[in-house]
């Protein structure tokens, strides 16, 4: 038990003085010549033994009185209810304390947070563990750099790694536990005793549980274990949450208005109030007044917009004030500002003079405009030659009759990395390719199956009325001038089979044709971070004459400039994701290293060469959002190559709902299972001092040694 | 001189004087006395008629009697008789015991000694015979009853001159004291009875079946009895080397309670067997004490006049 005052515990040696005083005592005796010997003999005999306990109790009583005192002096604490039956320990064990370091473990309740509480708690079980367990301490977030593994320590170590925990800050990611326990499992494997104890010091919040934590349950129940479950950390107590900020289009264009969306959600605390939020620059603060949200509230929208002067990589960052979970306040986003958009158009028919090419028509509208777009046509021969799909923000394949399986691949991954993709149709395509190599039995980019043209009577364009239309503008003018969009009547038209409803989530119509069965015209698909959109028309004439009315360069250009996106180079992350960074293969690096956010020191980065034609740099430590300096060597030049990755945190962790003891029991069936609540701040957190508890004793004791020597003394 | 003597304490014989000590029982004495005697003579104390039988002696005869009636009956008289009475003095170490509290300072030795010094005084005064003999292992000083100035001199400067020492064996002790005197009379032990009780009784027994009267005079410091000490003390056996160490307070009310029971039962046996035991507390005036017997034993005499022996017991 700690003490406020141990020093004073030296004078427990006061708990001898009634021993002593009874001794002296017996040294000053007086010597009486006596006659009746035989009575006071008889006497004695008869009761010695009730003598001696008596006296015995006597001196029990007081010694524990100064002892009482002297405990109650030196000032002793309890540390939440240790004393509870949680800390009782026994036995040699395998003891593992793990904490989760979740964003939600920084929840403040009452001054204090869930994650402070645990690692108070936990600092305390070290420190009276012993010297006969094997000791492993270990947070969620670095399970696989445990702070002591399965070690036996001494009480100067345990000591220390107790203020090791202490020193211990909650991170920005989400915590998986599925993949937890999973790790728990292997550590514990490891571990040297056959009995084994888990403590988990954690929340309990519903985000990161789900069902696969019960197959790692099984394990953990197969080797024995048992687990201690300690709840921290209670309800919200007024929090918002940014839970996104992103640059409404894809491409940032230098000297160009680019917007950004922030959402802020806020809890349903009606004391709690959010009204100003700071905006930083590259690293320029200004403040933000912030609509009225009211308690409760949440996906409010806030518009910012900001023009930036030179192009190249530049950074936003958007604060919310603090509040009870500072963790998920701030966001932050890189902006790879651009001279230009970049446009890459597959010529699958190209002609010999220009008008007579696929794309003539494309490539007049994107030339058309103010915004600066650069223009690459390459017939899809040529392209297919080039070993990559080059660095584009939007590819535009017109009438292309197959991609190679490998080129469907590396587009994939552009477009996943956020690029967009617009693919027409024509004579050339192939469908069966399309759909075995771009449709993947829906795992691909291709948004429908497609079959051969046939010839289709249409009288007009039907837009869909959907939210986050890629082509607002169209969908704005079939609203007020539905006779423009009319005229357009293809001869043509690809049939298209639409994946079914439970697999095409992530794919929706934007326009119909005005025909029999209102075949889609325009089928958007959204792959990663990126978006590809099928239209069922030829890009040029030959099919039909939309290419040249308006409604085609007004649609088409919006189109390609909304879904345009900067692939692959943004590094956008949320924490706790990998850091890669692809690097050359023939002239690969020899070092990399990280700056990560809040500190000046470099920490090495792993350079994983197991794809040999694809080595890429990887880092995992990333648990804390902010901006990670990513910096590696390229042999024969002198300067280092330098990458910057924006972590904002987990968003997952703002859901505060708790898992309830028994949605806990289910989580992780068979399981040993000890639920231990320490959410009460009151009861559990703050170190409660004792000595009004011993003043009460010494009282007791007091009236007792009284009442006890008073008819000690009455019956002799 | 006898009448200087320190033991004759004039408290206490202005208290028992007046009282005077006569004999439970009849007693064979040499000289006219107090006390009822088994022979019928020559006395004040008319005792019955009889008829006139040839022989008698005609000085006898009541003429008064005759006068009247006509007939011829003689006059028997009651004689009264001398006491004999020893005095049998504890002079063991124990009786050396004195405590805080203890009336003129005297221990017990010496209370017996005033009680025996005084009780001569008393009983020379009715021209009765005193002897004394002073014990511890054995009989130390013996001097038969006689009823003389020079006897009672003897007495006090024997009790005077003693000085109390070795163990108390009271029992044989008594009986072999007893075996010297050569008449039947009074017997007064003055001893505190810390000894083997049952050959006690043995030898009161013997003494009383010798036609002895027997009177014990059991003294005891108060200290003794009641064990008021507060501080730790070793007890040293007075008539030995044993020591026990011991906080008195801590069984001072069993001790108290044996003490008690040790006094209730030598009353009780005294009593059952005729003995008169007196309990003579050091610490409580001794005039009183002895006056209040005395005078319990006048008016015991009073209503038991002509039986042989008495009861009772004064505490």
């Amino acid at each position: 038990m700690p003490f406020l005052a141990p020093l004073l515990l030296f004078g427990a040696v006061f708990a001898a003085a009634p021993i002593i005083i009874h001794l002296l005592n017996r040294r000053q005796f007086k010597l009486v010549e006596w006659a009746p010997m035989e009575y006071l003999k008889l006497t004695l005999r008869t009761n010695r033994r009730r003598l001696q306990l008596e006296q015995w109790i006597l001196l029990a009583i007081r010694t524990l009185l100064i002892l009482i005192l002297i405990f109650a002096v030196a000032r002793p604490f309890l540390s939440g209810n240790t004393a509870a039956a949680w800390l009782s320990l026994g036995g040699r064990t395998s003891r593992v304390i793990l904490i989760d370091d979740s964003l939600s473990m920084g929840l403040t309740n009452a001054g204090e947070s869930s994650f402070q509480r645990s690692t108070e708690q936990a600092a305390a079980l070290i420190e009276s563990i012993g010297t006969q367990d094997n000791l492993t301490v270990v947070t969620t977030s670095s399970i696989n750099a445990p702070l002591s593994r399965d070690t036996a320590l001494t009480q100067e170590e345990a000591n220390e790694l107790a203020d090791e925990v202490r020193k211990l800050d909650p991170v920005e990611s989400a915590n998986n536990w599925a993949a937890t326990l999973a790790e728990l499992a292997d550590l514990l494997e490891g571990t040297a005793n056959s009995s084994k104890e888990v403590r988990i010091f954690t929340d309990q919040r519903a985000a990161g549980w789900s069902a696969d934590a019960a197959e790692q349950a099984a394990k953990l129940e197969a080797m024995g274990v048992k687990v201690v479950m300690i709840k921290v950390g209670s309800g919200s107590q007024g929090n918002a949450s940014l839970s996104d900020l992103a640059p409404t289009s894809g491409v940032a264009l230098a000297e160009t208005p680019i917007e950004f969306t922030a959402t802020i959600d806020t809890d349903g605390d009606p004391q709690f109030k959010v009204d100003y939020a700071t905006l930083s620059i590259d690293g320029v603060e200004s403040p933000i007044k912030l609509p009225e949200i009211a308690p409760g509230q949440r996906g409010v929208e806030l518009r910012l917009s900001h023009t930036f002067d030179e192009p190249g990589q530049h950074t936003i960052e958007l604060r919310l004030p603090d509040d009870a979970l500072p963790g998920d306040n701030s966001r932050s986003q890189i902006i790879n500002v651009a001279e230009s958009v970049r446009v890459l158009l597959v010529d699958g028919q190209p002609g010999i003079a220009a008008r007579d090419s696929e794309v003539f028509f494309l490539a007049q509208l994107l030339y058309s405009g103010s915004t600066p777009i650069k223009t690459t046509v390459l017939p899809d021969t040529e392209w297919f030659e080039q070993p990559t799909v080059g660095n584009y923000d939007l590819v535009v394949l017109a009438n292309v009759e197959r991609i190679p399986r490998r080129r469907a691949e590396q587009l994939q991954s552009m477009v996943e990395a956020g690029s967009g993709l617009i693919i027409f149709t024509g004579d050339q395509v192939d469908p069966t390719a399309y759909n075995s190599d771009l449709f993947d039995n829906g795992n691909g980019l291709l948004p429908a199956k497609i079959e051969l043209g046939e010839a289709m009577e249409v009288e007009g364009l039907i837009l869909e009325q959907i939210d986050n239309s890629p082509m607002p503008v169209l969908q704005q003018l079939y609203l007020e001038k539905p006779a423009l969009l009319s005229k357009t009547s293809p001869r043509k038209v690809a049939r298209v089979i639409l994946p079914n409803s439970d697999e095409r989530k992530d794919t929706r119509v934007l326009a119909r044709w005005n025909a029999q069965g209102q075949p889609p015209a325009a089928i958007e698909k959204q792959v990663g971070k990126g978006r590809v959109v099928l239209w069922t028309v030829t890009a040029d004439r030959e099919w039909s004459d939309w290419p040249t009315e308006a409604s085609y360069f007004i649609g088409i250009r919006e189109l390609a400039l909304t879904i345009a996106g900067v692939s692959d180079a943004t590094g956008n992350l949320t924490a706790g994701q990998v850091l890669r960074q692809r690097v050359s293969a023939s002239n690969p690096p020899s070092r990399a290293e990280v700056i990560r956010p809040g500190t000046e020191q470099t920490d090495s980065a792993a350079i994983d060469r197991s794809v040999s034609n694809q080595p890429q740099i990887v880092y995992s430590n990333t648990h804390r959002a902010g901006l990670y300096t990513m910096s590696w060597d390229v042999p024969g030049r002198d300067d280092l190559s330098e990458r910057l990755f924006a972590l904002s945190p987990d968003v997952r962790e703002s859901d505060l709902r708790q898992l309830s003891d028994e949605e806990m029991q289910q989580m992780l069936p068979g399981v040993d299972l000890t639920l231990v609540d320490l959410s009460d701040p009151g009861a559990a957190g703050a170190q409660r001092e004792i000595w009004r508890t011993l003043a009460m004793l010494l009282m007791g004791f007091v009236l007792v040694e009284s009442a006890f020597a008073a008819w000690v003394g009455r019956e002799h | 001189m006898a009448s200087l003597s320190k033991l004759l304490d004039p408290d206490v014989l202005s208290r028992i004087n007046p009282l005077g000590f006569k004999a439970a029982r009849v007693v064979e004495g040499s000289i006219t006395g107090l006390h009822r005697s088994p022979m019928h003579g020559v006395s004040p104390e008319f005792a019955e008629h009889r008829e006139y039988s040839p022989g008698d002696d005609v000085k006898n005869l009541d003429w008064k009697v005759w006068a009247k009636s006509d007939r011829y009956v003689t006059k028997r008289y009651e004689e009264e008789s001398n006491l004999r009475c020893t005095m049998l003095v504890d002079a063991s170490r124990s009786m050396q015991y004195v405590g805080k509290e203890a009336q003129s300072g005297r221990n017990k030795f010496e209370t017996a000694s005033t009680i025996a010094a005084c009780m001569m005084q008393l009983l020379m005064k009715q021209r009765d015979a005193v002897g004394l003999i002073t014990i511890d292992t054995k009989p130390r000083a013996v001097l038969q009853p006689k009823a003389t100035n020079r006897q009672a001199a003897q007495i006090l400067d024997t009790l005077e001159s003693t000085r109390p020492g070795g163990e108390t064996d009271l029992g044989p002790v008594i009986v072999r004291a007893a075996d010297q005197l050569k008449r039947r009379g009074m017997i007064l032990v003055l001893s505190d009875l810390l000894c083997d009780l049952d050959t006690l009784y043995e030898s009161l027994g013997k003494l009383q079946h010798n036609g002895h009267e027997v009177i014990v005079m059991h003294i005891l410091d108060g200290e003794e009895i009641d064990l008021p000490f507060n501080d730790s003390i070793i007890f040293k056996d007075i008539e030995g080397s044993e020591e026990i160490f011991g906080e008195p307070w801590a069984f001072r009310k069993a001790y108290k309670a044996a003490m008690e029971e040790f006094i209730d039962s030598v009353t009780s046996r005294c009593q059952s067997s005729g003995i008169d035991h007196v309990l003579i507390r050091t610490d409580q005036d001794l005039g009183q004490t002895l006056a209040q017997y005395l005078h319990r034993r006048q008016r015991m005499a009073a209503t038991t006049a002509g039986r042989g022996r008495i009861g009772g017991s004064v505490v």
